[in-house]
């Protein structure tokens, strides 16, 4: 019984990213290696940042013999992917998951239901800690060597520290669950509890370096604080770099014990918090006089509706908006140093604003917000089909609804930069235009993309949202579309014979015949595939 | 009101249905009976335009629903068998979203909205998120936003699912005033006494094929329409 409601849940996830395997059309061979080679890509990068950061921690670690911190932060990282990663997805499915009534309706014990649940997000948490545990081992066979006996310690602890990030989770996802049955605006705190994570793991990461210089002169000092403060970070470091024994058997304690306990809680409760999203207080609707508008305006408004009340959504594809904040904050309140270092050259001047401008080009990719909003429709496209509405004027609001998004935060973030960086007419120029198109082409891609592989029969907004596969080959497609014309600017001799101003022409260009391909195919493909889901 | 001719919907190998052609005047309450399976849903949804369709046409008022989609669309309303509406809007939003879809006017879509939510007791839900609605009240919700746009046309699959029995008392009621006020309705249901109370003519349709369609007085004779049904579809 356990391992069929496993095997079920799993099929929901793997089917919500092959979509049209679960629709019971075959996907064609070329879309199954295409995607295989995202899967590739997008693990090749991961891979590759995480490797890149773990050596420059692990040559100074190692040359100073504290193999046992780069486990422990090899750890660190770990959790805190762990738990960020699959923190929300926790609160969909123990809490909020769709078939919980059904489930429990059948004779099936409600300790089988949690624990499907429980060891499904344990095996997402296994694959948030291979991509975290692979590369840190690579990168310290490369730079040290790792012994057979370390080796096993190392899947040993790769195996348990997973549950504790299970119990956080958990935790989190019920204070989630909690506060959201509480309160009207649950989105909000969801919103909160997420950039909150983000902006902290940013921080860290753009911290590292710092963190080494205070490791090297306090390594032993922050030995004995974390074995106190974070003791399974410790026992993790210590286990693998002492190949101790008792060292994983007290990470396997500590581990091990509070997943069990909160397996008793969670079991105890069960019923209890599922109910917590049921019988809220009602709203009693005063008659009021309604608001009127176009229809193209009542579709875009539904879209930005359907994104605010989604904070998956927010997060996942609204990142770019994120950044254009964080960025043009970064620049406006903290970039005297480095503007000060980046211009003490005039020649570099330039070229420092071009890259300015085209990393504002390059962050559009991280919003996708029309990426999903087909699927998003769900079982509710009936509405949109049997209305007289045109597949122009749908298409239109998710296009109009995605740039509004971009532009929010992109306007203040080129504001920011504008007052700060001393540009030229055709360099502001430039700000405006490149990333405003550029942010045409993404949503347009995005619509693609979803439109050649929607989902429309999921049950978690959240894990759809999240295992998007037009998401993560619209970012792929957006990303390397974006970069290329700049990478063949600045690494052949173009940059010689074409001037930056010729270049911003060029790249103007390439981006408006890119709007324009994708527009006639939106036109002409794009309907006839809309009709057809 | 409504003409399919020939209607043909095809899925990989299967029929799903198969050269179906029947003609709804207006005045007239249509039923449309079939076991699960039968091709009720798809002739319905390919009727709406939500489904194309591999051979045949359909046309509502005259205009075939392939080349004129959008003006066959604004002369009907369509209701599910199961209503997934947007979750993430209020009742009065999602009313007043359908207003805005239809450019019904302000003074219109007001008086209207209060007076279908009035009759479907569901004036004080309106402020609540669907999210929370049962799926009576989603029900209700759906056939109050097919009603404020005055169709002509009105296609329901399985619309008394749900419904409790005074709401599905004033839907028959308002069946019947669409009807009298020269409007057409074609509904599916399992509820064969209903159909039996309440539509003009009736089709039976078996593996996606008609099996038999008329009046109710031809289809049924003097058995009682379980009777018929039972008997065809053996």
């Amino acid at each position: 019984m356990l391992k069929t409601l496993i095997v079920m849940r799993l099929k929901g996830l793997m089917n919500r990213f092959f979509s049209r395997l679960h629709q019971g059309k075959k996907m064609s061979i070329w879309k199954k290696i295409l995607i295989s080679l995202l899967f590739v890509y997008v693990l090749g990068c991961l891979f590759f940042s995480m490797g890149a950061l773990f050596y420059v921690l692990g040559e100074t670690l190692i040359r100073l013999h504290l193999d046992w911190m780069y486990f422990a932060l090899a750890a660190f990282v770990g959790i805190f992917t762990g738990i960020i990663g699959s923190m929300f997805v926790a609160s969909g499915v123990l809490f909020e998951a769709k078939d919980n009534e059904l489930l429990l309706s059948m004779p099936i014990p409600p300790k089988m239901i949690l624990l499907s649940r429980l060891l499904t997000l344990l095996i997402l948490e296994y694959m948030y800690s291979l991509l975290i545990m692979i590369p840190i081992a690579v990168v310290y066979q490369m730079l040290a060597s790792l012994s057979i006996l370390q080796w096993i310690y190392l899947i040993l602890g790769s195996l348990i520290y997973p549950f504790l990030c299970l119990s956080i989770i958990c935790l989190l996802g019920w204070i989630i669950a909690y506060i959201s049955s509480k309160i009207k605006y649950k989105a909000l705190v969801q919103i909160v509890f997420m950039v909150a994570f983000f902006l902290g793991y940013f921080y860290f990461y753009l911290s590292i370096q710092n963190y080494i210089g205070v490791l090297l002169e306090q390594g032993q000092n922050i030995a004995d604080t974390l074995s106190k403060a974070l003791p399974p970070i410790y026992y993790f470091g210590m286990s693998i770099a002492e190949s101790s024994f008792i060292q994983l058997m007290k990470l396997c304690a500590i581990c091990i014990i509070p997943f069990g306990i909160v397996y008793f809680v969670l079991l105890q409760n069960f019923e209890k918090i599922i109910m917590l999203q049921k019988g809220k207080a009602k709203v009693v609707y005063r008659q009021r006089s309604l608001k009127t508008s176009s229809l193209l305006s009542a579709l875009v408004k539904r879209e930005m509706k359907r994104f605010v009340s989604l904070p998956a959504y927010m997060f996942n594809c609204g990142l770019g908006t994120l950044f254009y904040f964080i960025l043009g904050g970064a620049i406006f309140f903290k970039g005297e140093a480095i503007i000060q270092l980046l211009f003490s050259d005039p020649s570099m001047v330039e070229h420092v604003i071009m890259m300015v401008i085209m990393i504002f080009t390059m962050m559009t990719s991280l919003n996708q917000m029309s990426a999903v909003s087909i699927s998003l429709e769900g079982n509710g496209l009936w509405i949109l089909k049997s209305s007289p509405v045109s597949e122009k004027a749908i298409f239109s609001s998710k296009i109009i609804a995605h740039i509004l998004v971009s532009m929010i935060g992109f306007g203040i973030g080129v504001i920011l930069t504008i007052l700060k960086l001393p540009m030229s007419i055709v360099e502001i120029l430039a700000l405006l235009i490149l990333p405003s198109l550029a942010s045409l082409w993404i949503a347009f891609c995005g619509l693609i993309w979803n439109l050649l592989i929607p989902n429309l029969t999921w049950t978690n907004a959240t894990l759809l949202i999240k295992q998007s596969g037009s998401v993560l080959g619209s970012t792929l497609m957006g990303m390397v579309s974006l970069i290329i014309v700049p990478l063949l600017y600045w690494f052949s001799d173009l940059k010689v014979i074409v001037s930056t101003s010729q270049f911003y022409l060029i790249y103007l260009v390439y981006l408006l015949l890119l709007c324009l391909l994708s527009y006639i195919y939106l036109k002409t493909r794009g309907v006839q595939k809309f009709k057809e889901i | 009101m409504l003409k399919i001719e020939h209607l043909t919907k095809i899925y990989g190998d299967k029929r799903a249905v198969d050269d179906v052609t029947l003609t709804i005047a207006p005045g007239e309450i249509y039923g449309f009976i079939g076991h699960n399976g039968a091709g009720k849903t798809t002739t319905i949804k390919s009727c709406c335009g939500i489904l194309k369709f591999d051979e045949g046409n359909i046309y509502i008022d005259g205009l075939s629903i392939q080349d004129h989609p959008l003006e066959c669309k604004k002369k009907m309303a369509y209701i599910p068998d199961n209503p997934d509406l947007y979750d993430y809007l209020s009742g009065i939003q999602y009313l007043n979203f359908i207003a805005d879809i239809y450019q019904i006017e302000k003074d219109e879509r007001e008086r209207l909205i209060a007076y279908y939510s009035d009759l479907f007791e569901m004036t004080e839900n309106l402020a609540s998120p669907i999210s929370s609605y049962s799926h009576g009240m989603k029900q209700k919700l759906a056939i109050i936003s097919a009603l404020i746009h005055s169709p002509k046309l009105m296609i329901l699959d399985e619309p008394f699912v749900g419904l409790d029995p005074k709401a599905s008392h004033q839907l028959k009621a308002l069946m019947h005033e669409m009807c009298q006020k020269g409007g057409a309705i074609f509904f599916s249901t399992h509820v064969l006494e209903v159909a039996e109370k309440l539509c003009d003519k009736i089709a039976i349709i078996k593996n996606g094929r008609l099996i038999v369609q008329g009046t109710m007085e031809e289809v049924k004779g003097q058995s009682s329409l379980e009777d018929v049904f039972l008997e065809l579809v053996e």
